[in-house]
């Protein structure tokens, strides 16, 4: 069994090898741990992934719902198949890709939305907790009530740090204003639109939300809350949500992951021949996780001045004049 | 501190909704002998077909024909359902499971299929809001809301009061009885199974059309499972059933509140989402044993063929 598993590799080295040599236009493999149409992370990758295929004359190939154990066979076959490049869009995809690395030194291979470097592979690391910071600045700014909250889909680390990045942004606007917190999961909309009542409901007027397909609920109950006459407001996430077709009106900002800046880098340096496998850092540095201020509301509501706060604060985190405080 | 009290109870009363109306039609089908744990299926078929009928129905208009789409749908994922076990025999928990992988898949392709003609979201402005009826907010529900009361209550009268509810009643204790006083046990048995489809349906229509104006994939999210938990607390009494559906929605409505006076720093908020389905299994296992369901319940008939 096992050496009919090494006939098979070499083999698929052996064609991996005469295909990268031919002049044929890149082909990308994308490995998503879920439905590439759930609104979230995702349908993010999938979305990305296209319009960089469609911007380079790239073949992609996008396979779904893949589970940790089935990754590392998803890889060979990609590499079989001739594949320059894939990107296994999850955390959980970093221990089977390291070790098929190793055997298929040829492939490269990324993985996104992890934060541990393994030998032969580039990690993504996203950090939206800059962002975060950012829109911490202005949830404080437009509230007029002094209380704020905040909505993640489970206590995960990514979710805690963008919390952190969200206080601390609103507590260096106004040391006393209060921010709530609750986890409604991450796709029952009806879940996360009582649990958005229930914060509306103790005067919270702003509420940042990182949840993927339970996005809607939220954003349905600032609607309701709204059309009521109160002024409450929502800030998106990962997606830019600024236009949300169900309350793009009340949505203030998204703090968003550029996956496509992210993603676009990974497919130059593969064509170039220059991809070098390590951590990077996906942050506001480099322009992969910004805050999108949403521009109808620029003016009346996000004043010029508050603007002007959220963008030098910015830059300052940019600089790393401002950190956002590490996890106890 | 009354406004917030007022909120809640209207949070907890909006989180019953869709219980009562899957809970009465998953009470009608068992005390007609059929144990329907394709629930979660039904549901999940009527928020996607009240999403689709709404969505292609376009404004105003559209609205209805969402709600009609969610019967139709629920009616008919039920029926199969129906076929497979009244006519064909099929085991009940079988052909259940079969059901909701079925409303699963086909509520992704018609997802899909949305997505891909860029109709993933109900016209701007419409929609199906709360209806606000003046005095404490409690009362400011849903229009589906006050028609799920007054089914709940019309089905409770319908099941002690009437020929048709004797019957129903009969046709899980004795169908045997029932062939013999020229009843068609299998057409009746049917039928109910088809009221079933139709409520769990407007359950689903009440999460995707009037809660939240759009659909996500998971959106039943085991309400369907928990329903036949609270038909088991409630005795198979509609009474119980009430009850049952109120205690969690009030639970859920509580644990909500806490969650965001900050105990979700401090406790796990695991915890909190945990804490309505422990209080159903706790429910469960305290009054387990006091009267039992319908003898038939499961079982087809005729027993032999």
């Amino acid at each position: 069994m096992r050496s009919l598993a090494a006939i098979l590799v070499s083999f698929s080295l052996a064609f991996a090898t005469s295909v990268a040599g031919e002049d044929k236009p890149l082909s990308i493999g994308l490995m998503l741990p879920g439905l590439g149409t759930d609104g979230g992370w995702n349908q993010l990758a999938k979305v990305a992934a296209e319009k960089i295929a469609k911007n380079t004359g790239a073949k992609l190939a996008v396979i779904q719902k893949v589970s940790q154990d089935k990754a590392g066979d998803e890889l060979r076959d990609f590499a079989a198949q001739g594949f320059s490049l894939v990107i296994a869009h999850g955390y959980e995809f970093l221990n089977p890709a390291a070790e098929v690395a190793k055997a298929l030194p040829r492939l490269n291979i990324a993985v996104s939305g992890a934060d541990v470097a393994k030998p032969g592979i580039v990690t993504l690391d996203f950090d939206l907790s800059q962002a975060s910071w950012q829109v911490g600045v202005l949830a404080a700014r437009v509230s007029t009530k002094g209380k704020i909250g905040y909505l993640g889909g489970a206590k995960i680390p990514s979710v805690l740090a963008c919390l952190r990045g969200f206080v601390a942004g609103a507590k260096s606007v106004n040391p006393d204003i209060k921010v709530v917190e609750a986890y409604p999961g991450w796709d029952q909309p009806a879940q996360a639109k009582a649990q958005t009542e229930a914060l509306l409901r103790l005067g919270t007027d702003v509420i940042f939300l990182n949840v993927d397909a339970a996005s809607r609920g939220v954003f349905e109950a600032i609607r309701e809350a709204a059309a009521k006459g109160a002024k409450v407001w929502a800030i998106g996430s990962c997606a830019d949500q600024n236009a949300n077709p169900i309350a793009a009106d009340r949505t203030l900002a998204s703090a968003v992951i550029h996956l496509d800046v992210a993603f676009r880098r990974l497919v130059e340096t593969t064509r170039a021949g220059t991809f070098k496998p390590g951590l990077v850092g996906e942050s506001l540095a480099n322009g992969a996780c910004v805050t999108v201020l949403n521009p109808t509301l620029l003016g009346a509501v996000i004043t010029p001045a508050i603007q002007a706060e959220v963008e030098s604060v910015g830059k300052r985190l940019a600089a790393g004049e401002l950190k956002v405080p590490p996890a106890e | 501190m009354a406004e917030l009290v007022s909120g809640v109870a209207q949070s907890a009363l909006t989180a019953a909704v869709p219980l009562l109306l899957a809970g009465t039609g998953e009470l009608v089908a068992e005390r007609a002998g059929v144990l329907n744990i394709g629930l979660e299926g039904l549901i999940l078929a009527g928020c996607i077909g009240g999403f689709a009928g709404a969505v292609l129905g376009g404004t105003a208009g559209g609205l209805w024909l969402g709600v009609g789409g969610a019967v139709v749908a629920g009616m008919l994922v039920a029926g199969i359902f129906a076929v497979a076990v009244v006519y064909a025999r099929v085991d009940q928990i079988v052909a259940g499971m079969a059901v909701n992988l079925l409303a699963f898949g086909a509520a992704g392709t018609i997802w899909h299929a949305l997505q891909d003609a860029g109709r993933d979201s109900l016209p701007s402005g419409a929609g199906f809001d709360r209806i606000a009826l003046g005095g404490p907010i409690v009362f400011d529900q849903y229009g589906l809301g006050w028609l799920a009361l007054a089914l709940v209550a019309v089905t409770g009268w319908m099941l002690a009061k009437t020929r048709a509810g004797l019957v129903l009643r009969a046709l899980g204790e004795a169908p045997e009885a029932c062939a013999v006083a020229g009843i068609d046990v299998l057409r009746w048995r049917f039928a109910a199974v088809l009221a079933c489809g139709a409520l769990a349906g407007l359950a689903g229509a009440y999460l995707s059309i009037m809660r939240t104006h759009s659909f996500a994939p998971d959106m039943s999210g085991g309400l369907g499972f928990l329903v036949l938990a609270l038909v088991i607390f409630g005795r198979w009494r509609i009474g119980g059933l009430v009850v049952g559906c109120l205690g969690f929605g009030l639970i859920d409505a509580v644990q909500q509140q806490l969650q965001g006076a900050g105990a979700a720093g401090a406790v796990s908020y695991r915890l909190f989402q945990a804490l309505p389905y422990l209080a159903a299994l706790f429910a469960l296992a305290v009054f387990r044993g006091r009267g039992n369901g319908p003898a038939q319940l499961g079982r087809p008939w005729p027993e032999e063929r």
